[in-house]
C-alpha cells in the first residue's frame, strides 16, 4: 500500500516534501471523529479530532498514514501532535514532526522568518532521514514554482467565483482546494491551467460543456476537479464573506442552497491556502530558498490564531471591498479560544463599519446543519433589501 | 375587491401555533401541541384555525410556515424563519418595540427591530436547554408544578434560593437537593426564574437592550421569569394578549405583505 505524509495547516510547506519526493496529503477531517475519542478529550477542537479521526482511519486517502508534519499554531494542534506520537510514533515507524511557527501579526519580521526557515530546514533534514530521500536544490526550485502556478491558477477560479458566481458554487471551489492539497502540484497545474482556460471561454450558462470539452485529455485527475466545479452558482441573492475557522463544505451548500452568495472567504481550507506569494522574493537574488519560503509563508495575511485584530480587521475589510461583499459569517469551531476571542475583537468594529455579521459555532460535523439553518436563514433575511425580502 | 386572508403556522420545538388574518385583522388563532410529528400538527392547527374562522382552505390566499418545523409545512407558500416573524409581529402589536426576547421552549433569541419590524440585529442561544422553556418544563416536573402554576408559586417566595448551575442537567440535581434540605418550593421556582433571567439578560446586553422590549414565546406567560427579567435589564418589559401566538401573527402579516406585492 502506498504510504502519505498527512499535514492539517495551511501554514505547512508542502514545497519541502515535494522537493524530497515524498507524497502528501492533506487532512481536513470527516465526518467521523469517533477513533479520536481515545486520545483526545471531547472539549478539544472539533477539527483537530476529526483530523486525529482522518489519520488514524486512513479515510479517504486510498493510502495508509506514513507520518504527519504539524504545526504549532494553536494548541489544539500542539496536541494532535502529541496524539499521533501516541496513537502511532511508538515504534519509530510513523513520522510525527511539529514544526515551529512564529506568530507575526501579519507583519513582516525579519527574525521570525529566519527562525521559520532554520525549523524548514530542520524540517527537510529530518523528513529526508526518514524517507531516504536526498536533498536537491533544483527540485525544491522546481516545487516552489509549482506550488505558486497552483496558487495563481486557484486564485483565479476565485476572482471567477466573485466576479461571475453563476459558474459554480462556492461550495465546489472549497472542495476543488482541498483536493489540491491531496495532490501532485505537477500533475494539478496543467489539469487547473486548462480548467480555468475553459471557464474563462465560457460564456455563462453553458460553462459546464466547454469546460468539458476543453477538458476531454486531461486525465482522471482533471475529471475529479471539474466534477467539484459542475453544480452551477447562482448571481442573486446577499453576497457575503466567510472567515474565522474552517467550515466543512456542507455548510457553504447550506448557505448557497438559501439563497446566500459566498463571494469570498479567507479560510484556512479555501483561499488563504493560495495566498502567499513566492514569486517576487524568488527574483529577489540571495537564493537562500528556506528563506523565501519562510518569508512567503509568513508575509501573507494572518489567521486567527495570531490574534491581530486591527491587522485582521483591515485585511478583512480590504476582502470585503474587493468582493463587494455585503455581509460577513464568522464562523467558530467550538471550543476554539483563539476564533472567538477575534469574533469579540471583531464583532463591534464590523459593527461601527455597518457590515452585519453572523456569528456561527459549529463542531464541524453536517449532525448541526439544521441549527445552523435558521441562523444563516435569518441573517439572509436581514440582508435581503425590504422589497425582496419575503 | 375581495380582502385578501392569509395564514401564518408557527410549528416551534413545544407548541404549533396558527393565527388567520384579513387585512390586518385577525380572525382564529389557535396553540396546540407539536408532538412529534410537526407535519400533522401544522395541518392539525391549519385546520382548527379554519373551522374557528368559519373559512376553508381555498379561502386562504397565502400561508406562511416559520418555526423549526417550518420545512415540513408541505402546503404553505414559503418559509420564514421565526426570528423575522417574531420581529414582525412586535412591531404589529406595539411599534415603540425595538428589542424583542423570544424564550421559546428550545431557544431563546435576542432580536433588534426597526419601526417597520424588519430584523436588524439577532443573537440566538440554540445550544442548550438552559434559559429555555424546556428548562422550565423539566424543573416544574421535578417540583410536581404544572407550567401555569411556576408564576403564582414565585410570588409566594420570601427570597430566592441560589441556584448556580445553568446546565439543566446539573441544576436539575441541585433542585433535587434543595427540595431534600427542605427549602420551600416557592424559594426554588424563583431561582430557577432567576437563573433564566440573568442568562437571557446576558444574551440582550450582548445585543444591546433598545427601548421598548417586548418579550414573546410561551415563557413570556410565566410572570416570574418577566419580572426577574425586567428587574436584571432595568427595562420595562411589554407583554403582548397571548404571546405564544407573535410568530404566527408575524408570518401571517409577512405574507399579507408578500402576497399584495405579487399579486401587484
Ligand atoms: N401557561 C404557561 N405558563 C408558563 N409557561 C408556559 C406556559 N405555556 C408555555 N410555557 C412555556 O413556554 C415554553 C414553550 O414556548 P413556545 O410555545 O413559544 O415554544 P416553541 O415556539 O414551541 O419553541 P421554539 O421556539 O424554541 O422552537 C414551554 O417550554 C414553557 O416553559
Ligand atoms: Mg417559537
Amino acid at each position: 500500500m502506498e504510504t502519505v505524509l498527512g499535514w492539517v495547516c495551511a501554514y505547512t510547506p508542502e514545497e519541502v516534501f515535494a522537493a524530497l519526493g515524498i507524497e502528501s496529503f492533506r487532512l481536513c477531517g470527516g465526518e467521523n471523529q469517533a477513533s479520536a475519542v481515545q486520545y483526545l478529550p471531547v472539549n478539544l477542537c472539533p477539527l483537530a479530532r476529526a483530523c486525529l479521526s482522518e489519520g488514524l482511519d486512513n479515510a479517504g486517502t486510498g493510502a495508509s498514514l506514513s507520518g504527519v508534519v504539524l504545526t504549532a499554531s494553536c494548541h489544539a494542534l500542539v496536541h494532535l501532535a502529541n496524539a499521533f506520537q501516541h496513537a502511532r510514533g511508538g515504534n519509530g515507524q510513523f513520522f510525527v514532526h511539529l514544526l515551529d511557527l512564529p506568530r507575526t501579526f501579519g507583519r513582516e519580521d525579519d527574525a521570525a522568518c529566519r527562525a521559520f526557515a532554520a525549523a524548514l530546514r530542520d524540517l527537510a533534514g529530518r523528513l529526508g532521514e526518514f524517507y531516504g530521500a536526498a536533498w536537491s536544490d533544483e527540485a525544491f526550485l522546481t516545487a516552489i514554482d509549482k506550488q505558486q502556478q497552483v496558487r495563481l491558477l486557484l486564485r483565479e477560479l476565485y476572482r471567477m467565483r466573485r466576479e461571475r458566481p453563476e459558474q459554480f458554487r462556492a461550495a465546489g471551489l472549497l472542495e476543488v482546494v482541498r483536493a489540491a492539497g491531496r495532490t501532485r502540484k505537477e500533475e494539478l497545474a496543467p489539469v487547473l491551467n486548462s480548467l480555468v482556460a475553459s471557464l474563462q471561454d465560457a460564456g455563462s450558462g453553458d460553462n459546464w460543456d466547454s469546460a468539458q470539452d476543453g477538458m476531454q485529455d486531461g486525465g482522471p485527475a482533471a475529471a475529479v476537479f471539474l466534477e467539484h466545479l459542475r453544480r452551477q452558482g447562482s448571481s442573486l441573492g446577499p453576497r457575503l464573506l466567510v472567515t474565522g475557522n474552517s467550515l466543512p463544505p456542507a455548510y457553504f451548500d447550506l448557505i448557497e442552497d438559501l439563497g446566500g452568495n459566498v463571494v469570498g472567504d479567507d479560510l484556512c481550507q479555501s483561499y488563504r491556502y493560495c495566498l502567499p506569494d513566492t514569486e517576487q522574493t524568488l527574483d529577489g537574488g540571495g537564493r537562500d530558498l528556506f528563506m523565501t519560503l519562510a518569508r512567503s509563508y509568513l508575509r501573507r495575511p494572518a489567521c486567527p490564531r495570531m490574534l491581530a485584530g486591527a491587522e485582521r480587521f483591515a485585511y478583512l475589510q480590504a476582502l470585503i471591498r474587493e468582493c463587494q461583499a455585503q455581509g460577513v459569517v464568522y464562523h467558530t469551531l467550538k471550543f476554539c479560544d483563539a476564533s472567538i476571542y477575534e469574533y469579540a475583537l471583531l464583532r463591534n468594529r464590523f459593527m461601527e463599519a455597518g457590515v452585519p455579521v453572523l456569528y456561527l459555532e459549529t463542531e464541524y460535523r453536517d449532525a448541526g446543519l439544521e441549527q445552523a439553518r435558521t441562523r444563516i436563514q435569518a441573517f439572509l433575511e436581514v440582508l435581503g433589501p425590504p422589497t425582496e425580502k419575503y | 375587491m375581495r380582502l385578501m386572508i392569509t395564514a401564518g403556522i408557527d410549528v416551534g420545538s413545544l407548541s404549533t401555533d396558527a393565527v388567520l388574518m384579513r387585512d390586518g385583522e385577525t380572525l382564529s388563532q389557535i396553540i396546540i401541541n407539536t408532538g412529534a410529528m410537526a407535519r400533522s400538527a401544522a395541518e392539525r392547527a391549519f385546520g382548527l384555525a379554519l373551522s374557528a374562522a368559519g373559512l376553508r382552505a381555498s379561502d386562504v390566499d397565502a400561508v406562511i410556515a416559520t418555526g423549526y418545523g417550518r420545512m415540513s409545512v408541505s402546503f404553505a407558500d414559503s418559509q420564514v424563519t421565526e426570528i423575522s416573524c417574531h420581529g414582525r409581529g412586535s412591531a404589529w402589536l406595539s411599534p415603540k418595540v425595538r428589542t424583542v426576547i423570544d424564550i421559546g421552549g428550545q431557544d431563546s433569541k435576542a432580536i433588534r427591530i426597526d419601526g417597520k419590524g424588519n430584523v436588524v440585529d439577532f443573537l440566538m442561544n440554540d445550544k442548550c436547554a438552559a434559559g429555555t422553556g424546556r428548562f422550565l418544563e423539566v424543573m416544574a416536573q421535578r417540583l410536581e408544578l404544572e407550567l401555569a402554576e411556576l408564576g403564582r408559586e414565585d410570588q409566594q417566595a420570601a427570597r430566592a434560593a441560589q441556584i448556580s448551575s445553568m446546565c439543566t442537567v446539573f441544576a436539575e440535581s441541585e433542585v433535587v437537593s434543595l427540595i431534600a434540605q427542605g427549602v420551600p418550593r416557592p424559594e426554588i421556582v424563583r431561582g430557577l426564574h432567576l437563573s433564566i433571567a440573568e442568562r437571557t439578560a446576558g444574551l440582550a446586553n450582548r445585543l444591546g437592550l433598545a427601548p421598548e422590549v417586548m418579550m414573546t414565546g410561551g415563557v413570556a406567560k410565566n410572570p416570574g421569569v418577566v419580572r426577574a427579567l425586567s428587574e436584571k435589564l432595568g427595562a420595562k418589559i411589554i407583554l403582548p394578549p397571548e404571546p405564544q401566538i407573535v410568530g404566527a401573527l408575524g408570518a401571517a402579516l409577512i405574507a399579507q405583505q408578500k402576497h399584495a406585492r405579487q399579486s401587484v
